[in-house]
């Protein structure tokens, strides 16, 4: 029966993946004709330069970073949850998204400074600290409990900084802040577009590679080492994993939230069992596709303005989790 | 006859009798000029026998009456029939309290400087004369705008405040300390005159009347002179504004106050076609399908590193498609080390200047940029 | 003939740390498990069993003395090597429920397999026979949240199991499990040591069970210490010997009897002193 399912999941999947793909290129606020821009993917399109840029240049760059940042925050979002045992971890909890961000707003508001190697820089510094942190922290503090607590008080500790630093700056650096803090897949660039990918995928590379500490950790620490698990190196190297994959979406995008909480479960729901061995691919895919939807969505067809990233994923998002917990004494991975 | 007469009188007097009691639609006879306002459409103003009443329209609802301040001379007594829902205050105003640095321009512009008492946020301001006397203590620092000392407010002994009202704020604890707020809706005027026309209600309270007027019917002249030099031009280039900051491109109306603007230095400015003043949120793509062959390009930024072509397009690489980048026609201005800011709301005619030597270097050909200059590589 | 022990312990200290010291469990204990037997670890609540079957598989660190799995030292063992030699079942809770028995009992097979944790189809055949072996042939497609108390603690017998090593510990494998499935428990495990050489530990409380199948009983004494120093060399050391062995030297009897309970020797059993 198993080996059915993964394989209806699977293709499904693959086929989503593909089909959304396409309409991110096709899907835009400038209504371009679907067979123009099959031309101008297969080189052929004779017409206005215009529309070969925006399919080119704007259209697939955006789509590509929803499919890779998806991905990466979702694979992110089943480490911390299977590391910390607790079904509503995700990278915003440990507070690395917060550390980017007060990156960020340092950079912005503190020394002025806007242009994007320095923004993205400054993400990862700050996502680099809030690790370290923790990564401290969980040498001394053994109980997953009460690292996901530190967690959570890094990421409050980060964010009123952020509010001090909001405070005390004019009003078109907050304006600025603010439009970064809102979160998009627009603002990479076909040029910027390998850096993202490269961390990207190394990132993704290596969680495929603990996948079997990860089903080892569900049994917990005692069974884990016994079964030749290194149960300290295998939550360093989750926790570094889970930081570069959480900082460099942070830093090319901004904060996005819900994906690295919901898409875990709906993953879990779709294949039925809580085995990373394939958990994490699907739940890979999966947020590539459910980023990919929402990045569609910010245009809506027929209006004039654009609706912020931040606004769609809790709506996909936020149900997601609420189903969950309702239902969570007949779900399995919960009990 | 003598009858007649008496009888006209006694029908004056019914009429007038009425008109003590304070409302002043039956004070026809109090009213000595008319309102002159011509631009701003959100301020009226009225001159009374013993007093001036300054009625502001809501920006956001305009069928709604914002604010209504009875300005009365403050060595006069105070009459007895002032309108019931006016706020009044004393002019001149001796001690004032502005928060925003523009307003503080404008004051000091008018000659009115002396009547200033205390400033909010005072790293954007440029002027050093305010600076020096900040530095003097004789201009209090009263911290951010969105949140000022009020205690400090009353120890120095304000009389009024002028703030920038926004949609749905208040201010806070000085609402509470019997000080008048006025509110400075000028801003939310579009055309640049109707914004610079708000002076005439600044010195009327600030005690600077004739100033305020004759800087007003200067910056009216030029403006106008130079509109209609615009208009003479034969070609009407394409101007494409500002950048997009994350996922949107926020595009002025063609009736906004900086549409106007543009318009009137004969430009063809792309979104003019969108009605209103509102601004509208944009994809990249879908100004790019617009306005890729725009002739110009004019930004402004805010950051104290200039601006170049190749920051531009480190931010995002698309905008290097645009024709302007492509054949070097931008325009840029820095607002933090230009006093644009500072000069727009009562010199609106200077920007003009400036934009209509971009857009006409042939009708202004000894004029030197003030405000915009060709971008750096 | 001296038979070679699977586990040898010299002078082991057992206990934890806590804030502000250690607590001492046991201070000294010397111990021999052998393979081809069953040998049964006994112990009033609080004692130490679970500390000290912990200990024994390198999960909780020793506070003094020497342990040596086979021939190597506990300490110069990594988790790896631990890990095909030394299989436990423990009374931890886990996040498993959302995995099926088959996933379960074949994480008993990461000791054997690459990086990926792939199986083969020999780990495979492994796992279907520890299934069986365990009682739980049929639910290979349930999850485990699914099953009862019971049914759980023999999906984790499988996983032991599977994990293929000489030797095997379990902390109170049958405290979930009615009177029949106790016994049957027991066997398998005694027949599991004696037929494939391992040697298998396991705590309990039941000591009826014990007393009949168990190759070898351990009995560990409270140590009750005041302080470090006091629990010194006073400390009782742990009885271990075959049940007849303990029952004709009445050390079970002294070990259990208390004011209002007696061992009977003849049957084998705990008794009340008052009404007969």
């Amino acid at each position: 029966m198993s080996k059915h399912t993964h394989r209806w999941v699977y293709l499904s999947l693959a086929a989503a993946l593909l089909v959304l793909f396409f309409v991110g290129l096709v899907h835009g606020a400038v209504r371009i004709p679907l067979g123009d821009v099959i031309r101008i993917l297969f080189g052929s399109y004779e017409g206005r330069e215009a529309w070969r840029h925006i399919v080119l240049e704007t259209r697939l760059p955006q789509i590509v970073t929803a499919l890779l940042s998806g991905g990466s925050l979702a694979v992110s979002g089943l480490m911390l949850q299977t590391l910390f045992k607790n079904p509503l971890a995700g990278p915003s909890i440990l507070g690395i998204s917060d550390g980017a961000n007060l990156g960020v707003a340092i950079a912005m508001i503190y020394l002025g400074a806007a242009s994007y190697l320095t923004t993205i820089l400054a993400a990862l510094a700050g996502a680099a600290v809030v690790l370290l942190v923790i990564l401290w922290f969980s040498r001394k503090v053994s109980s997953n409990v009460m690292l996901l607590i530190i967690g959570i008080m890094v990421g409050y500790l980060a964010t009123s900084v952020i509010s001090i630093l909001n405070y005390h700056a004019s009003a078109d650096k907050v304006h600025q802040y603010v439009m970064w803090g809102m979160g998009d897949f627009s603002g990479v660039s076909l040029q910027k577009l390998p850096w993202l990918a490269g961390c990207s995928l190394a990132g993704l590379a290596g969680a495929l590679l603990l996948i079997k500490p990860l089903n080892a950790l569900l049994l917990g620490e005692a069974y884990a080492t016994n079964l030749g698990i290194h149960v300290r190196r295998s939550r360093l190297a989750i926790l570094v994993c889970t930081g570069v994959l959480t900082a460099v979406v942070t830093a090319f995008c901004g904060p996005i939230s819900f994906i690295g909480l919901a898409v875990p479960h709906i993953a879990r729901l779709l294949l039925g069992s809580a085995n990373h061995r394939h958990l994490l691919p699907i739940t890979l895919l999966s947020g590539s596709c459910i980023a990919m939807l929402c990045s569609i969505l910010t245009v809506m067809p027929g209006s004039n303005s654009v609706i912020p990233l931040s606004a769609i994923t809790p709506i996909i998002g936020a149900p997601v989790i609420i189903y969950v917990i309702v239902n969570r004494k007949n779900i399995h991975y919960f009990n | 006859m003598t009858r007649r007469v008496t009888i006209g009188l006694l029908l004056c007097m019914l009429v007038l009798l009425p008109g003590c009691g304070g409302r002043q639609t039956a004070g026809v006879a109090d009213l000595r000029a008319t309102d002159t306002i011509r631009y701003a459409r959100n301020l009226r103003i009225e001159y009374f026998d013993d007093y001036v009443s300054v009625r502001i329209r809501d920006p956001w609802d305009t069928l709604r009456q914002r604010q209504h301040y009875v300005l009365v001379d403050r060595d006069k007594p105070l009459p007895a029939h002032l309108p019931a829902d006016g706020t009044v205050i004393r002019v001149p105003v001796e001690k004032a309290v502005i928060y925003t640095s523009v307003h503080t321009a404008v004051a000091e512009q008018i000659g009115a400087l002396d009547r200033v008492c205390g400033v909010c946020e005072p790293q954007y301001i440029t002027s050093p004369e305010v600076l020096r006397r900040i530095e003097e203590g004789r201009i209090a620092d009263l911290g951010m705008s969105t949140s000022p000392n009020v205690e400090k407010i009353v120890d120095i002994g304000t009389e009024m405040i002028v703030a920038s009202p926004f949609e749905n704020s208040g201010y806070g604890s000085a609402e509470k300390i019997g000080v008048p707020i006025v509110e400075a809706a000028d801003y939310m005027e579009n055309h640049p005159l109707g914004r610079t026309e708000w002076v005439l209600f600044y010195g009327l309270l600030l005690g600077r009347r004739e100033e305020a007027e004759a800087r007003f019917a200067e910056t009216e002249r030029r403006y106008l002179e130079l509109k209609a030099l615009a208009e003479t031009a034969e070609k009407h280039p394409s101007v494409l504004l500002e950048r997009k900051y994350g996922a949107s491109w926020a595009v002025p109306g063609g009736g906004s106050y900086i549409g106007t603007l543009h318009a009137d230095a004969g430009a063809d400015y792309f979104f003019s076609d969108f009605p209103g003043a509102k601004s509208v949120h944009l994809t990249f793509e879908e100004v790019y399908d617009r306005a890729a062959e725009a002739d110009l390009w004019l930004l402004k930024y805010d950051t104290r590193e200039a601006l170049t072509y190749a920051l531009l397009r480190e931010e995002y690489q698309p905008y290097a498609n645009f024709r302007p980048w492509k054949e070097r026609r931008i325009f840029c201005c820095n607002t933090i080390t230009s006093t644009y800011y500072d000069d727009i709301t009562l010199h609106p005619d200077r920007v003009l200047e400036d934009l209509l030597a971009i857009y006409h270097p042939e009708l202004l050909p000894d004029h030197e940029q003030r405000y915009y200059f060709p971008m750096n590589e | 003939m001296e038979r070679k022990a699977a586990i040898q312990t010299f002078g082991l200290a057992i206990g934890y740390n806590v804030r502000g010291g250690r607590r001492t469990v046991h201070p000294s204990l010397d111990l021999a498990l052998y393979p081809g037997e069953l040998t049964c670890l006994l112990g009033r609540n609080g004692a130490g069993k679970s500390t000290l079957l912990r200990t024994l598989c390198g999960l909780q660190p020793p506070l003094g003395g020497e342990v040596f799995i086979g021939d190597k030292p506990l300490r110069s063992c990594s988790p790896s090597e631990l890990s095909s030699r030394v299989g436990v079942v423990l009374t931890d809770r886990t996040q498993a429920g959302g995995i099926t028995v088959y996933d379960l009992v074949s994480l008993g097979r990461y000791p054997h397999t690459g990086f990926f944790g792939t199986l083969r189809e020999t780990d495979h055949e492994k796992v279907r026979e520890s299934i069986v072996a365990a009682g739980l042939a049929g639910m290979e497609e349930r999850h485990v949240a699914e099953l009862s108390d019971g049914e759980r603690q023999k999906a984790f017998i499988a996983k032991v199991l599977a994990q293929e090593c000489p030797v095997i510990l379990l902390d109170e494998p049958t405290a979930f499990l009615d009177v029949t499935s106790r016994i049957e428990t027991m066997l398998a495990l005694r027949e599991l040591a004696r037929k494939q050489k391992k040697a298998v530990l396991l705590s309990t409380h039941d000591l009826d069970t014990a007393l009949q199948l168990a190759d070898k009983l351990w009995l560990l004494p409270a140590c009750d210490a005041a302080s470090d120093d006091a629990v010194g060399k006073e400390a009782e050391p742990m009885h271990c010997g075959t049940p007849d062995k303990l029952v004709a030297d009445g050390t079970l009897a002294r070990f259990f009897e208390s004011e209002r309970i007696a061992f009977d020797p003849v049957s084998r059993r705990l008794v009340s002193r008052n009404g007969k």
